[in-house]
């Protein structure tokens, strides 16, 4: 039997937890509310790669310059400015998330992913192209992931979750993982987990792990310092 | 990092590449060592820099993927197309119309790996393509791939079969993509055959 192989995510303590990393090629989703974390986890996702040479490419739906994304990451150690441009590729769909319909949309990214060919791909957030798309984002989901898959490459998109949901049902079927990121209030203060809800051909550990947030590391599953 | 644009790295990576493969010359073998997150861009560094900067004559065996991924890619980079014909041994196990362009041949032998080079001595086939005493290279793409539906024995006598092929053909190079790390006991069946073996991320490093 042969195993998978698999790409380190970067983030302390996760890997531990799945077998190593995510699966290569596959495609997974990181959900969570405002402020969990979900953009930290992209960045070191693709930052963990740049590090090994492999290329990325982090597709925005928010119509961000890079300027505006560079200077959220210089929070962070991790991080070296010089990735972005050369291992780590940016690029802005929000104009045509707005502007074009999802075949458009969905072309581009195809043709972007062929003419950069990167081993690991972010879309932060795909929610977004849910209020725009609205009828055809069920299909268009289901076309990206099936393009994403195409690739030889691990794609991670991060979703907003509703308040009143758990996570976003529409996107969590065609996925090969799941990753969410949650925040809830105890005795008086906000504590924020991580917890892998699904993920193809991987014994993973199941529940939520509480992680902080730090200027060093991105995010660390706090276990994982014990 | 180097002070290098990952674009120019690439670049140089292709030169290099294809300089070390052309080097081996006809009747060789050599197996290209890369990760597996890069093998896919091996195999399309490898096809760049032989169609485009040797003007190469091939056949692409598709193994892992699809051809038309390679063959998008490809156009997608502005490549010329009319000197590579693709053996798919992949399309037949997935869904969709197989459509048959001019320079495919669409092959239903993933399980049966060991036959495979049968499909090469014909002297040029209905599809069009040419014999091999008319093209300079072999490539296939992702050795590993075989072992998802072949048993090692299988694999290793296809690679005695391919080994035959290419040293019969004075003009033509076997080229192999794998990762020796991801597959030690497929890498042990291999390196008896091979009269070369160049290792990608050494070359990276260097450049």
């Amino acid at each position: 039997m042969e195993e998978f192989e698999r790409v380190s995510t970067g983030i302390k303590g996760l890997d531990e937890m799945v077998e190593g990393g995510l699966p290569f090629p596959s495609v997974a989703l990181v959900a969570g509310g405002a402020g969990t974390g979900k953009t930290t986890f992209a960045l070191r996702f693709l930052t963990e790669g740049a590090k090994k040479g492999e290329q990325g490419l982090f597709f925005t739906t928010l119509s961000e310059p890079t300027q505006w994304m560079l200077r959220y990451t210089s929070q962070f150690d991790f991080i070296d400015k010089d990735y972005f441009g050369n291992e780590i590729k940016y690029q802005d769909i929000g104009l045509l998330v707005q502007n074009e319909g999802y075949e458009e949309l969905l072309d581009f990214i195809d043709d972007k992913i062929a003419e950069v060919m990167p081993q690991r791909i972010v879309i932060d957030p795909i929610t977004v192209v849910g209020s725009f798309f609205d009828e055809n984002y069920r299909s268009f989901l289901f076309e990206l992931t099936n393009l994403l898959k195409n690739w030889q490459a691990v794609s991670v998109l991060t979703g907003e979750v509703p308040p009143n949901e758990a996570y976003p049902e529409e996107i969590t079927y065609a996925v090969d993982s799941v990753i969410l990121l949650s925040m809830l209030e105890e005795e008086g203060s906000r504590r924020k987990y991580l917890e892998v809800l699904k993920m193809r051909g991987t014994d993973h550990t199941t529940g939520k792990q509480p992680i902080s947030i730090t200027t060093e590391d991105g995010i660390v599953v706090l276990k994982s310092r014990f | 990092m180097s002070g290098k644009s990952s674009n120019n790295i690439n670049l140089d990576l292709v030169k290099r590449l294809t300089d070390d493969v052309c080097e081996i010359g006809g009747s060789n073998i050599v197996l290209i060592d890369t990760p597996t997150t890069m093998v896919a861009k091996t195999n399309f560094f490898l096809l760049r820099g032989l169609l485009d900067i040797k003007k190469k004559k091939g056949f692409y065996v598709a193994l892992d993927r699809p051809h038309q991924n390679m063959d998008y890619l490809l156009s997608n980079h502005g490549i010329d197309r009319d000197n590579i014909w693709y053996i798919d041994t992949v399309t037949h196990i997935s869904g969709g119309e197989k459509v048959e362009s001019r320079n495919v041949e669409f092959v239903d032998m993933s399980f049966e790996i060991e036959n495979l080079m049968e499909v090469f001595e014909e002297d040029g086939n209905s599809k069009g393509s040419p014999s091999l005493d008319d093209v300079d290279f072999i490539l296939l793409e992702n050795l590993s791939a075989m072992m998802n539906y072949n048993s090692i024995e299988s694999i290793e006598k296809f690679i005695e079969c391919f080994d035959r092929v290419i040293h019969d053909h004075e003009d033509l190079m076997g080229c192999l993509v794998m990762d020796t790390n991801a597959h030690e006991n497929l890498s042990e069946v291999v390196n008896g055959y091979l009269d070369k073996i160049i290792d990608v991320k050494k070359i990276k490093e260097e450049l």
